[in-house]
């Protein structure tokens, strides 16, 4: 882009930023902004050519926007007359000419010039929206009043129902900024004010986000845990089909430690009662079982009607003393070397024509 | 210490007699080998058998006035081997396959069909030097080098069977030394 179009085009802007200045406030929260015609050369027509410095100086120092002016929605298709509301009264604006550029700058954008024109001839005063005859949607404004800018629409309108009246904090772009005809863009905004003159983000209502389950931040009290013990119940009675019963008392396979040992060991546990060891061969073992199996055997039990408490004692100790096991150990053995190492005894290489020759010799199949 | 083999004037030729000699023995005859293998394609194998004999026992006297009973197998091939040279028999070299001793002849003139006289040479050369009845039998034939095996006289008709057979020579080795380990 070359100088002579940047200034060009920065001329019209200037120019639009004049005309709209003089242009009476229009507030439309369901029709159409007040538009702005599209940059013709009409708009310049009037106007000296001036300094490129003053334009962007004066667009520059446009204080802050108001917080009460509303951002209207901006459908792509202009409203019908007969649709289009009457524009609402300004609420407090301050009185400079260009610190509402950058809306009336979308809004013109999406208007044509018919809508401009007719937004121009509307009256400045204020029509209640009560005497619309077409219904008025739930979102759209019901009076000026200082709440009104605090308490948008109760709901969240759908896309379809056209423009809307957002809350005065939410500086989402609307369609109107993407539909930039001239470059007012290009130019970087130095003056340190923020890019939105509305007012402090408020946040969305209860009612504007409906149906929104609050949660509680850090601050919140402590939740209480459900920290009881579970009731009982007799839902565990009825056993579960992974669930498998522990054996009780009768349980075969667990140890009874009032179960006496065999017969037969009784010889045994008291040969190894001794403190002493003592090594006993093969042989002497044999006879020590043959003992023993013949105590087992002269151990009898006396009838079960002429037990006593004092008999049924001394029949355990005697079946103690005879049950005993059979311990056979191994012998001792001596000290040896287990070891022994084959070695293939290495074929003699014969060292004489006589031997090599008699070894040949000795091939025989 | 073994003498080292001198074929130096081993083989005189008196012109004047017409008579040629080696080491001062009988005389000798030289004359074409091929005249030679064509008279043992008509002799029979006792014959041959017996003529190469004589020949061998000739220079295994000669090799035993040389060496003694403890000779090393590289004297003996060494003597040996310059004998059979001096008659015109090829170069004489020695195999050792496991436990069988086996003899490689290369550049013998009487070819393919005198292998039966040239074995029989070895068997006169082996027996009249070292004392010992052994048998040689060709086992492989192969770009004028021959191998033959030395064995008792036994394994030796074995040999031959195997190698009608047509069992290979290396084959013939194995069974030697398989069967008797």
């Amino acid at each position: 882009m070359n100088v002579q179009d940047r200034i060009q085009k920065l001329e019209s802007l200037l120019g639009r930023i004049r005309t709209n200045a003089a242009r009476p406030r229009v507030r439309s929260s369901v029709g159409a902004a007040p538009a702005r015609p599209a940059a013709t050369s009409n708009d310049v027509v009037a106007k000296p050519p001036s300094k490129l410095d003053d334009a962007i100086d004066a667009f520059e120092d446009a204080p802050a926007r108001a917080s009460s002016f509303h951002a209207p929605v901006v459908s792509r298709d202009p409203p019908l007359a007969s649709e289009r509301p009457e524009p609402q009264p300004e609420v407090d604006v301050a009185p400079a000419e260009i610190e509402e550029l950058d809306m009336m700058d979308a809004d013109i954008v999406e208007l044509g010039e018919e809508a401009a024109g007719a937004m121009n001839a509307a009256p400045a005063e204020e029509v209640p929206l009560e005497s619309f005859d077409e219904p008025i949607p739930e979102s759209a404004p019901r009076a000026a009043s200082a709440a009104y800018d605090q308490e948008p629409p109760v709901k969240t309108p759908p896309p379809e129902s056209g423009r809307q009246a957002t809350a005065a904090s939410w500086d989402e772009p609307t369609a109107a900024d993407d539909n930039f005809g001239d470059d007012a863009g290009l130019e970087a905004d130095l003056s340190g004010v923020p890019m939105s003159n509305r007012a402090v983000a408020v946040g969305p209502t209860m009612e504007q986000l409906g149906e929104t389950v609050e949660l509680e931040g850090a601050d919140a009290p402590p939740a209480i845990l459900e920290l009881h013990a579970p009731e009982a119940t007799g839902a565990h009675d009825v056993p579960d089909e992974l669930e498998l019963p522990l054996p009780g008392q009768g349980f075969p396979g667990a140890y009874d430690g009032a179960l006496s040992p065999p017969a037969e060991a009784s010889a045994d546990l008291e040969r190894h009662a001794a403190p002493e060891a003592r090594s006993v061969d093969i042989a002497e073992e044999t006879r020590n079982l043959a003992h023993d199996a013949l105590l087992a055997d002269a151990v009898v039990a006396p009838p079960v009607a002429s037990l006593s408490p004092n008999s049924l004692v001394d029949v355990s100790a005697q079946t103690v003393r005879a049950s005993r096991p059979i311990l056979v150990q191994r012998p001792e053995v001596e000290s040896a070397h287990a070891a022994e190492v084959i070695v293939d005894k290495p074929q003699k290489t014969p060292e004489t024509f006589a031997e090599l020759l008699d070894a040949s010799l000795e091939l025989d199949v | 210490m073994t003498e080292r083999f001198n074929p130096t004037h081993a083989v005189r030729f008196e012109i004047g007699r017409g008579r040629v000699s080696i080491d001062g023995s009988d005389a000798r005859l030289l004359i074409p080998a091929d005249a030679l293998g064509r008279l043992c394609e008509s002799a029979s194998d006792e014959g041959i058998k017996d003529f190469g004999r004589r020949v061998g026992t000739d220079i295994g006297r000669r090799v035993a006035s040389r060496l003694g009973e403890g000779a090393s197998v590289a004297a003996m091939v060494e003597h040996l081997g310059g004998d059979l040279a001096l008659v015109g028999m090829g170069s004489l070299s020695v195999e050792v396959w496991g436990r069988a001793l086996v003899l490689n002849v290369v550049d013998s003139p009487l070819g393919k069909d005198g292998d039966r006289l040239l074995a029989a040479v070895l068997e006169g050369a082996i027996q009249r030097a070292m004392a010992r009845d052994a048998a040689v039998v060709p086992i492989e034939r192969v770009d004028g080098k021959v191998r033959l095996v030395v064995v008792n006289p036994m394994t030796a008709s074995k040999v031959r069977k195997w190698l009608a057979d047509g069992v290979s020579w290396g084959d013939t080795l194995v069974r030697l030394n398989s069967q008797s380990a």
